[in-house]
């Protein structure tokens, strides 16, 4: 029976797996050419939109403000998954995210969300400087 | 049968006096002489007179709030509380806090007038679970036992949930709670409220021994013991009850003799299982060892660092202790679950929840366990953690390891050491330096990682819990500092941004998760720093600290060093977590307007600074500009290496 317990897991984990593989080379790459993986006009208003909507709807309570991850929930930003990738992982979260269903988050509001994390640029140099700053004695 | 009545001492007497209210002009009478005046209620029992008594006395109303109203009777040249105090002396009891109450009041003053108010030294609590608090903090800093002074039964009940976190995190401290054993010297209301039958029985479930010494040579004996007890692995807290009357008593005759304290050996695990835990680290190509509170002592850390380079296995360190350093290579913390994954032979030391390591339950309606490991995997234990009682179910899921070894890990370590060096086979030499260089890259990458990740949203607002810790490690980083206090609700930024590499550097956390640690516990740490003129750095969640706030009062009379940065998210960060879990999966409220409710620490939000400064702490903040911290930490640090505390509250991101 744990066995039978455990195959389906495994299935489980492979597919979730293979969307966080795809997460971090959307991630990878998405730093790179940001505009053209966001998908679509970006307007100031939908960015607001989604940054409001990624607050109000907690997703910062366990991603950070700016989708930069914490012990939480991993990053986001930049450099969100894929659109698609994005609509699946959140109605169909791994492991302790909760489920975001239609009923309490549309579709619209989803895409709001990833417009919002599609705007949020890699760190400057200057930043990467400063947090280096106390790095190794 | 002629019952004897023994003569009336200074205590019986007291006991004895009833002034019946003012219109009866205040007239003394004994509780014998009123029995011989009236005859017995039907049902009192005989030679009392029920009706007098239920009349609360002048004494009973004053003498937890004034002056009292009757003679003190004859003086005591040499109370047994004196003799008490030299017994904590004797075990090297440095500090005993105490929110003073009348139970221990004998020996509250024989420390201060007999003892010279040194070993042990009274510190000034404001709450029990502060001062339990402190003892937990400043014993896994410094080793050494501290002792806590608790007033009957209701300090007993403000120190449980801190007895409880001490417990489970195999602290030693020591309860030494007063108590009125004889219900016919009670003298009022109170002294009945303030006693139990059998005060121990309180905290029996999280102490690992108790006793209620009946005369001061069972003191003597039973103190030494508890200190014995508490200090051998398993490590815990201990209580001693000491009826008030006992304590203050004169002395009659010689004093009772103070038995030496004999520090037992400790459990080791047994050479022939460790023979064969070496045998299968040897063989194995994927080990991982996995080390929780494992490091006791300031040897525990070098010892794991001698192992796992002998076989160039990489640790994964829990931290429940600092085990290992952050620095060395064979660090792969960040690689944990990847390594369980894939290991072969996993050897889990003094890890708490071995079944947790190696099982996941999803927290989703029905969810079944799945493993994190091979299905072959060979998982060892080595530990004392399951020597604990039934109630309390902090004992952790049945692991069901395919090695369990009873004993201590820090002391089974050495053992080890030489069986793997005896088992080890020149011919893997190649092998373990192509560990070793394997091991050297990923470490670099993943501090590496850290750093690009902790400049993600650098400038955030609020301020972003990565960029608070960076500005901290910043700012203390030439100094010779000390964190204590835990790290995972700040997402262990600490760990991936600062160097931690000696022994004394963490403290771990609570042990049960119990509210009201951090904040005292820091105190209890810095205390035991400063001997050493360390820099003590807590970083401090709000939530926490406004179940003990007095804490920094505590810190601040007492002159202790201590910066303490507040991780000021302005909720129970965690339940809001939670309550938005809750709202998702019955799909409906799930807004912060809803989910801030019996969350959020907000409107008003508190000023931390100004609470600070009103117990006289320098204090700045709150900071909502993370530009505006580092000058704030300097300023601080100043303070604090000047020997007084310093409190900064961060407005910041929840984790």
């Amino acid at each position: 029976m744990r066995r039978v317990q455990r195959g389906r897991e495994v299935v489980r984990l492979l597919f979730l797996e293979c969307l966080t593989a795809m997460c971090l080379v959307a991630g990878t790459v998405g730093e790179a050419d940001e505009p053209a993986r966001a998908g679509g006009v970006q307007s100031a208003s939908d960015v607001g939109r989604g940054r409001q909507l990624f607050k109000n709807y907690g997703c910062s309570s366990c991603h950070g403000t700016e989708g930069q991850g914490a012990s939480t929930g991993p990053k986001l930003a930049p450099g969100p998954l894929p659109l698609e990738a994005f609509l699946v992982v959140v109605r169909n979260p791994a492991n302790v995210m909760p489920p975001y269903s239609e009923k309490v988050l549309t579709e619209s509001e989803l895409r709001d969300i990833h417009t919002f994390l599609a705007s949020i640029t890699a760190p400057n140099p200057d930043q990467l400087r400063e947090v280096g700053r106390g790095r190794r004695r | 049968m002629t019952k004897k009545r023994a003569p009336i001492d200074r205590r019986q007497f007291l006991s004895g006096v009833a002034v019946v209210g003012a219109g009866a002009g205040l007239t003394p009478i004994t509780r014998d002489a009123a029995a011989q005046e009236q005859p017995p209620m039907p049902g009192a029992p005989p030679h009392v007179d029920a009706g007098k008594l239920s009349v609360p006395s002048t004494r009973t109303l004053t003498s937890e709030s004034g002056a009292l109203a009757v003679d003190e009777g004859p003086f005591v040249d040499h109370p047994n509380s004196d003799f008490m105090v030299d017994v904590l002396n004797g075990l090297e009891m440095e500090y005993i806090a105490t929110t003073p109450g009348s139970t221990f009041r004998a020996i509250h003053e024989s420390i201060i007038n007999h003892g010279g108010n040194r070993k042990p030294e009274l510190l000034t609590c404001l709450h029990e679970e502060i001062g339990v608090a402190m003892a937990h903090g400043y014993s896994k800093v410094n080793g050494k036992m501290m002792g806590v002074l608790c007033h009957g039964t209701v300090g007993l009940q403000h120190a449980a949930m801190a007895v409880y976190n001490a417990w489970c995190d195999h602290v030693p401290l020591m309860i030494i709670a007063g108590n009125h054993v004889d219900a016919s010297r009670r003298s009022n209301w109170v002294n009945w409220a303030h006693s139990a039958q059998d005060a121990g029985a309180l905290l029996r479930d999280c102490t690992k021994w108790d006793d209620a010494p009946t005369s001061l040579g069972h003191f003597a004996l039973s103190a030494v013991r508890a200190h014995t007890v508490a200090m051998t692995p398993p490590m815990a807290p201990v209580v001693l009850v000491v009826d008030a009357d006992l304590q203050e008593e004169a002395l009659r005759g010689k004093p009772p003799y103070i038995p030496r304290s004999v520090a037992p050996t400790i459990p080791q695990g047994d050479g022939s299982a460790l023979e064969q835990v070496a045998q299968w680290l040897v063989a194995a190509n994927k080990p991982v060892i996995v080390a929780d509170r494992l490091a006791r002592t300031s040897q525990g850390m070098g010892l794991l660092v001698e192992l796992a380079e002998v076989l160039q296995v990489p640790v994964v360190d829990l931290r429940s202790r600092l085990n290992f350093p952050t620095t060395h290579y064979l660090n792969q913390t960040a690689s944990s679950a990847s390594l369980l994954r894939e290991a072969d032979v996993v050897l889990a030391l003094e890890v708490v929840d071995a079944w947790g390591l190696t099982h996941r339950i999803p927290d989703r309606p029905h969810a079944e366990p799945h493993a994190l490991t091979r299905d072959d995997v060979k998982l060892i234990t080595i530990g004392l953690a399951d020597h604990g009682k039934a109630n309390y179910q902090d004992f952790q899921r049945y692991a069901e390891p395919a090695l369990a070894i009873a004993g201590d890990g820090e002391e089974s370590l050495p053992y080890l050491i030489e069986s793997v060096r005896r088992a080890l086979p020149k011919h893997r030499a190649p092998a373990l330096r192509e560990r070793r260089e394997s091991f050297k890259r990923a470490h670099a990458q993943a501090r590496e990682q850290s750093l690009q990740d902790a400049a993600r949203g650098w400038d955030a607002n609020p301020i972003s819990v990565a960029r608070m810790c960076a500005e901290v490690w910043q700012a203390i980083r030439e100094e010779d500092w000390a964190l204590v206090s835990d790290s995972n609700f700040q997402s262990e930024w600490q760990f991936r941004l600062w160097d931690f590499d000696k022994p004394y550097q963490f403290i771990g956390g609570s042990g049960a998760a119990g509210l009201g640690y951090n904040a005292p516990a820091a105190v209890g740490a810095a205390l035991a720093h400063r001997a050493h003129g360390r820099l003590a750095v807590n970083i401090q969640g709000d939530g926490d600290l406004m179940f003990v706030p007095g804490a920094l009062w505590t810190a601040a009379h007492h002159r202790i060093p201590l910066l303490t940065v507040v991780h000021n998210n302005r909720a129970y960060f965690q339940e809001v977590m939670h309550v938005q879990r809750m709202a998702n999966r019955h799909q409906r409220g799930v807004t912060w307007d809803h989910v801030k409710i019996g969350t959020a620490i907000d409107d008003p939000a508190i000023d931390f600074s100004k609470l600070a400064q009103s117990m006289g702490m320098w204090a700045a903040g709150p900071i909502l500009d993370a530009k505006d911290l580092m000058p704030a930490l300097q300023q601080a640090i100043k303070v604090v290496k000047g020997g007084a505390p310093a409190l900064i509250d961060v407005v910041s991101q929840g984790r």
